[in-house]
């Protein structure tokens, strides 16, 4: 589909951190879906891959590994609200990156579809 | 036409028109009910649960009093609350009727709490979900009926499932939401522009709209697509992108809404664009309507703009053009 939510992945509140990235999130979808359904398919810094174990996800002021989210069936992603990607990426140098997202969604009465949609932003130091 | 048999279809807007405008945080859930109401764009009003309400299906008892104060205030009815199926809410396994049931309930109840007279369901519950739905619908006096959207037809075989359960059943409570993009003629150019915008090249488009035409389901579409895109090292995002045309709209014949028309409990106007000469493109509206009106149906129907996938165009002048065209069509039965 065209995909009108890939302009709005990435919200201009994404930054460069001390130890790595913070980006904020939007769900490409027009309605609440719970994390079970939601997968980070890859997040990329000037074009490299970050490890899953590096990354963290932030919902409604809880944090949680990439891992468990297929298991997160009553945690609901609202679709004014913003999740919190935090990507660690020590020994990043310079103060203009380019990152990209890869979300995956499984939408839950449409078996066999995955919704992908990406998204890249310059992050620049603040 | 004699004017005893003047067209019963009444005009509304559901929300989802207005995704965008929600999503990119430019117009409040209340803000867009004004809005639908200050542009005339009711009086029917649809709106998704999980959509436009935080922590649905649970509806507080003071947002229940305010949206029915905020109905009153803008003269707007609620047409219709789409309630949503999750069978895969596990990506690993589908639930349990049981569950199925368990989970459409509170949805139901929070249908009749906003005063909402039809829960448009999904076929992603079998009939034997609505089945056991059924006496909590007549206590709470709410039709529910899935909404036929494609790529099912009212002749797909999820759908004939409902069918033979309703000439058992015979409720008047039981029914079908019919989305006119299951009848759509073809993919509307602007669609297949926006794929192109992205750079996707002409014969993997051409390949997706071939089989877009095939008697199939949107599975066996998608698989048919991976099968013919095989080895070409297609970007996954692409083939994401041009299989979603398969759950979009269908090519059904208009004509075939005759066979459930007694059944029908709300419609959806789905439309992507409306031309400047104020035809939509890929939908046939006079025929379509045409069909609703020799059919008998009384009821909303809910101008479903869907165009903001791909467009940036206002959803309000989206929505009063589509309604504009509806009026221009049903002034002349």
């Amino acid at each position: 589909m065209a995909n009108g939510f890939e302009k709005r992945l990435l919200s201009p509140g994404c930054r460069l951190t001390p130890g790595g990235l913070l980006l904020d999130v939007r769900l490409p979808w027009y309605r609440a879906l719970p994390l079970s359904v939601v997968e980070v398919a890859g997040v990329t810094i000037d074009g490299a891959p970050v490890p899953p174990e590096r990354i963290s996800f932030e919902l409604n002021g809880r944090r949680f590994r990439l891992a468990e989210l297929r298991e997160l069936v009553d945690e609901w992603w609202f679709v004014l609200d913003s999740a919190f990607l935090h990507v660690e990426a020590p020994g990043l140098k310079g103060d203009r990156h380019e990152v990209e997202l890869t979300l995956n969604l499984y939408p839950p009465y449409i078996h066999g579809m995955t919704w992908v949609t990406r998204a890249r932003r310059d992050l620049r130091a603040a | 036409m004699s004017s005893s048999a003047r067209p019963g279809i009444k005009l509304g807007a559901t929300l989802f028109a207005f995704t965008n405008e929600f999503h990119a945080r430019e117009y409040s859930f209340e803000q867009l009910l004004a809005e639908v109401a200050r542009r005339n764009l009711g009086p029917g009003l649809e709106v998704i649960g999980f959509q436009s309400i935080r922590g649905f299906p649970e509806v507080s008892d003071a947002f229940a009093d305010r949206f029915r104060e905020l109905m009153a205030l803008h003269r707007l009815e609620p047409s219709s609350l789409a309630i949503n199926a999750d069978t895969y809410l596990r990506r690993d396994r589908a639930m349990s009727i049981d569950e199925m049931v368990a989970y459409h309930e509170p949805q139901i109840r929070a249908a009749a709490k906003l005063g909402f007279p039809v829960a448009r369901c999904q076929f992603a519950a079998p009939p034997e979900v609505i089945e056991r739905l059924l006496p909590l619908a007549e206590k709470l006096n709410v039709k529910l009926g899935p909404e036929i959207h494609a790529p099912l037809g009212v002749d797909s075989p999820p759908v004939l499932a409902y069918r033979e359960l309703y000439a058992r059943l015979k409720s008047p409570l039981l029914g079908f939401v019919p989305d006119f993009g299951a009848t759509a003629r073809t993919i509307p150019k602007p669609y297949l522009d926006t794929l192109r915008a992205r750079g996707i090249a002409e014969p993997l488009i051409q390949t997706a709209l071939e089989i877009w035409r095939l008697p199939l389901d949107s599975i066996a579409k998608r698989a048919e697509l991976a099968q013919r895109l095989a080895g070409q090292r297609v970007d996954p995002a692409v083939v994401s992108a041009l299989s979603a045309m398969f759950n979009i709209l269908s090519p059904h014949p208009p004509r075939s809404w005759l066979e459930i028309m007694p059944q029908v409990i709300h419609v959806h106007g789905k439309f992507y664009d409306v031309d400047d000469d104020g035809s939509v493109s890929g939908i046939d509206y006079p025929t379509l309507l045409k069909v609703f009106v020799e059919g008998g149906y009384r009821g909303y129907m809910s101008s479903e703009w869907e165009g903001h996938m791909y467009s940036e165009a206002s959803a309000f002048d989206m929505v009063a053009r589509h309604q504009a065209l509806c009026r221009r069509i049903l002034a002349a039965f």
